[in-house]
């Protein structure tokens, strides 16, 4: 449904009651906003191809509009403007003007120019003090109609239009107005119908015990009320195009400050989405659009050069899938630089350089996602690409979507955002703390643990003043809820024997941080409604809003990120606790991660994990003799196998079994190791841990031949393995001395 | 002579009032969530038929006694802005008409936080009745 456009009408102008200038200031800002978003998009496809009569008079009818709206409300100024432009295109359309840049430019310009006097118009109804004399002299010179006057530039420099394009200047008020489909909205008022009879015949069946009227309406109540949710979800749902309006203007102005030559292509502007999410996702798109135009496309010469057509193409698309939506961001460019990356990455210690060489190249590409990549010196080190995209992950991950990039050198790239069709209803989880209900939004969940209370003093360490949790072998910083409410901290419960009481741990992922969260008590996960937080709660960073639950109570949504900030759970902050204090002595190699296996006779070994390739079963039918060594066939090649009694010098001189006769059972377990010089498996007794030595574990020195020292881990010793004595081991001839 | 009516309320033994058109509803006892890390002031969050609003307590936002912990409390709804918040008082009173005359501005020696709260005085037969500003009260400090 369009609401009619307001029209300078005698009997309206006589009515002159301040309510309804501002409703008719009202309406004229909305109309004008849209006016422009026309006159942008339409003035950008007659520059691009020439003399479309339709585009043209669509331009003509909108500055026509928006002149007698002007000239009816007195705003002599922006009349006046807008009958320069409307003059111009009358130029155009009877032919005697040709479409060029420039005149692309002024139109856009008047375009900005009303835009930028809006504010001044919805807060003051008055089109305040402004001047377009220069502006409308810019036309007026193009213009055969109008005697040549001093000629003026384009803008004074890119970077001033491109400001423009980047400040909200559109008022207010057109983002609170929706336009509904009359239909939807005859729909929705039938739903409300059917729901006020069905509570009239609830009220009636309650006043007549044992009548079946109750059960029946409930049941309706039920379909409605479903029915009316979509309905209303519905009506909120807008094109996602009416965010992308300002692209084209965008790859415009980006290609021009560059020189480059780019067209802009956009496919599934239909698309709809909540309302709630189009202001959220504006904000990554316009970056990476951007970043597809100034860092992807390259240069029309390089673009000769390597056999492409000179003008780039970029591609916006939407579509919805899987209950989602998913827009993508292509280029034809150049491709991320992948060797460059891992590079980059190596020496900023982002991967170390086992994961780089193993590392797909898949994985790599989004490793431009990672924090690191942003900094300055990436910047010019991966010519530009990458830079500030691990804020736009932040920005799409806040929402609860996801973002990937396929690329391919000298093809393009394309990046990809998932997210979900709403913001207002949301899957959470509901912990208990301190006596009060919290929802914590399912998307920043990773996983939930509960610590019984006989583990709790093994598995609930402290580095520092900071609670860390051994998860899987790693540490995890654990955050108190009730401590970051400032309510009276979680005590953790004594190990008391046959005790039920736990730690009840909920891990959450927030800007690339992973925390547990303690809570006191776990419950399900619901779909909420969200609503916003009232003003007196703002500046809380810990809550994002609430929502009634199922019981008509009110709960606290749970900002994860805000949570990680009061907690100080940031990267930099739990590395420089770890990496400082006596702890750490200065001989000892830094921090190193082992895996903990076990041999037949009860010993264990570590090996440095970064030497760990893979962990294998192998069934013992698989072991085939190869001259004096037990292998494999792995992996299209034959790995050869040692035993740890191979490593080990004391333990040589015991005879050698072969595994298939030796091992009681089926099963081989095997350490695929390879620290790239030698690469064997390693049979042990059983796989037990991941160990990382910052948490008290002590290394002390080797004890024979075979180690290269010990670690004390759980109160058990550990032999470090040595390198040298695995390539001895794992020899071709075998027991050679 | 200009009258107004005002709604009026007890709390902490004080007889105060706010315009009428300030009240959207009166709602009896209401299961409140309290909020940590909130200002003090906030007594919780109410669920009114879907809307999530803030209870804001009127004893402590004047500065007056703690109320005891077991004492049943009314809810004035005010609608400020675009935003209802609750105002916690111990019981809700008649509305008053009053007129111009027997209003006076707030004593000189009335100082402090609550000052800002209070447009003034009206004197009724038997006792003061205080005008509170709705809105003042019910927005964030």
């Amino acid at each position: 449904m369009r609401v009619g456009i307001v029209q300078p009408s005698p009997e309206r102008k006589l009515v002159d009651d301040a309510s309804d200038i501002a409703a008719i200031v009202k309406d004229f800002l909305v109309e004008t906003g849209e006016h422009l978003d026309r006159i942008t998009s339409d003035v950008m496809a007659l520059e691009a191809n020439g003399s479309d009569p339709e585009r043209i008079a669509s331009v003509f009818r909108s500055f026509h509009t928006i002149k007698g709206t002007c000239a009816w409300l007195g705003f002599a100024q922006l009349e006046a403007l807008a009958h320069s432009a409307e003059s111009l295109l009358s130029s155009l359309r009877d032919g005697r003007v040709r479409m060029t840049t420039d005149i692309a430019s002024a139109l856009l310009a008047v375009g900005d120019a009303i835009r930028r006097t809006l504010p001044t118009v919805e807060a003051t109804h008055s089109e305040g003090d402004v001047d377009f004399a220069s502006l409308r002299e810019r036309l007026d010179t193009q213009n055969p109609d109008y005697e040549p006057a001093t000629v003026h530039r384009g803008f004074a420099n890119v970077a001033e239009a491109l400001k423009d394009l980047h400040e909200p200047n559109v008022p207010a008020s057109t983002d609170r107005t929706v336009r509904v489909d009359v239909h939807l909205l005859d729909r929705l008022l039938n739903h409300v119908g059917e729901l006020v009879l069905a509570r009239n015949q609830i009220v009636q069946g309650l006043a007549q015990p044992g009548s079946t009227l109750v059960p029946a309406a409930t049941q309706r109540l039920k379909a409605i009320t479903s029915e009316l949710q979509q309905g209303v979800m519905k009506a909120r749902l807008q094109p996602i195009g009416s965010v992308w309006t300002a692209l084209p203007r965008l790859v415009r102005e980006t290609a021009k400050s560059v020189d480059k030559l780019v067209h802009l292509e956009m496919v599934g502007q239909d698309t709809e989405v909540d309302r709630s999410l189009l202001q959220a996702i504006k904000d990554p798109l316009t970056h990476l659009v951007r970043n597809a135009v100034d860092h992807g496309v390259e240069t029309p010469e390089a673009r000769r050069a390597a056999g492409k057509p000179e003008h780039g193409f970029v591609r916006l698309g939407a579509y919805h899938e899987g209950g989602q939506v998913v827009v993508e961001v292509s280029d034809d460019g150049a491709g991320l630089d992948l060797p460059r990356i891992k590079g980059v990455a190596v020496a900023r210690n982002i991967i170390d350089t086992q994961a780089a060489v193993t590392m797909s190249e898949r994985d790599l590409a989004q490793l431009v996602f990672r924090a690191g990549f942003s900094t300055r010196q990436a910047v010019t080190n991966l010519s530009g690409r990458g830079v500030g995209l691990d804020v736009v992950k932040t920005q799409v991950e806040r929402i609860g979507g996801t973002i990937d990039l396929d690329t391919k050198r000298g093809v393009g790239m394309t990046v990809r955002l998932r997210v979900p069709l709403t913001l207002a209803i949301i899957q959470a989880l509901i912990v208990r703390c301190g006596g009060g209900r919290y929802a914590l939004p399912q998307v920043s969940i990773a996983e939930l643990t509960r610590v019984p209370a006989e583990q709790v003093s093994k598995l609930i360490d402290k580095v520092y003043a900071s609670p860390v949790l051994r998860l899987r072998g790693a540490l995890l910083p654990l955050v108190d809820l009730a401590t970051v409410l400032g309510l009276p901290p979680t005590r953790l419960p004594e190990a008391v024997p046959d005790s039920d009481e736990a730690v009840n741990i909920v891990v959450l992922e927030a800007a690339r941080q992973r925390f547990g969260l303690i809570v006191d008590n776990i419950g399900d996960t619901e779909e909420i409604v969200v609503k916003p937080l009232s003003r007196h709660l703002d500046g809380i960073p810990v809550y994002s809003g609430v929502t009634v639950m199922s019981d008509g109570k009110v709960g606290i949504i749970l900002d994860a990120q805000g949570i990680a900030r009061v907690a100080n759970v940031l990267e930099h902050e739990v590395a420089n606790r770890e990496g400082k204090g006596p702890a750490q002595r200065p001989e000892e190699p830094a921090r190193r991660r082992y895996l903990l296996a076990s041999f037949r006779d009860g010993g264990h070994m570590a090996i440095p994990l970064e030497h760990v390739d893979r962990l294998e079963e192998l069934r013992s039918l698989q072991v085939e003799r190869l001259g004096a060594r037990d292998v494999v066939q792995y992996r299209g090649g034959v790995l050869p196998l040692v035993r740890s009694n191979e490593i080990f010098e004391e333990r040589r001189r015991k005879p050698r079994e072969r595994a298939s006769a030796a091992e009681p059972s089926d099963a081989l377990f095997t350490i695929v190791y390879d620290d790239d010089i030698t690469r064997v498996g390693i049979i042990v007794e059983r796989i037990m841990d991941v160990i990382d030595d910052v948490s008290g574990v002590e290394v002390g020195p080797a004890p024979r031949r075979g180690s290269s020292g010990t670690i004390i881990v759980d109160g058990r010793v550990a032999e470090i393995i040595d390198a040298d004595a695995v390539a001895r081991a794992a020899r071709p001839s075998g027991d050679t001395t | 002579m200009k009258e107004t009516q005002l709604c009026t309320f007890v709390v902490d033994g004080l007889l105060c009032g706010v315009s009428v058109f300030d009240v959207q509803e009166v709602l009896r006892e209401s299961d409140l969530t309290t909020v940590p890390l909130a200002d003090p002031a906030i007594s919780g969050l109410l669920n009114l038929r879907g809307d999530v609003i803030a209870a804001v307590d009127l004893r402590r936002r004047l500065h007056l006694r703690e109320r005891e912990a077991a004492a049943s409390v009314t809810h004035v709804i005010i609608r400020a802005g675009d935003e209802a918040v609750s105002l916690v008082v111990d019981a809700v009173e008649d509305v008053l008409t009053v007129s111009a005359d027997s209003f006076e501005p707030p004593p000189q020696t009335l100082i402090g936080a609550p000052r800002a709260f209070i447009v003034g005085v009206h004197k009724l037969e038997s006792r003061l009745l205080l005008v509170l500003d709705a809105k003042r009260v019910a927005s964030p400090t």
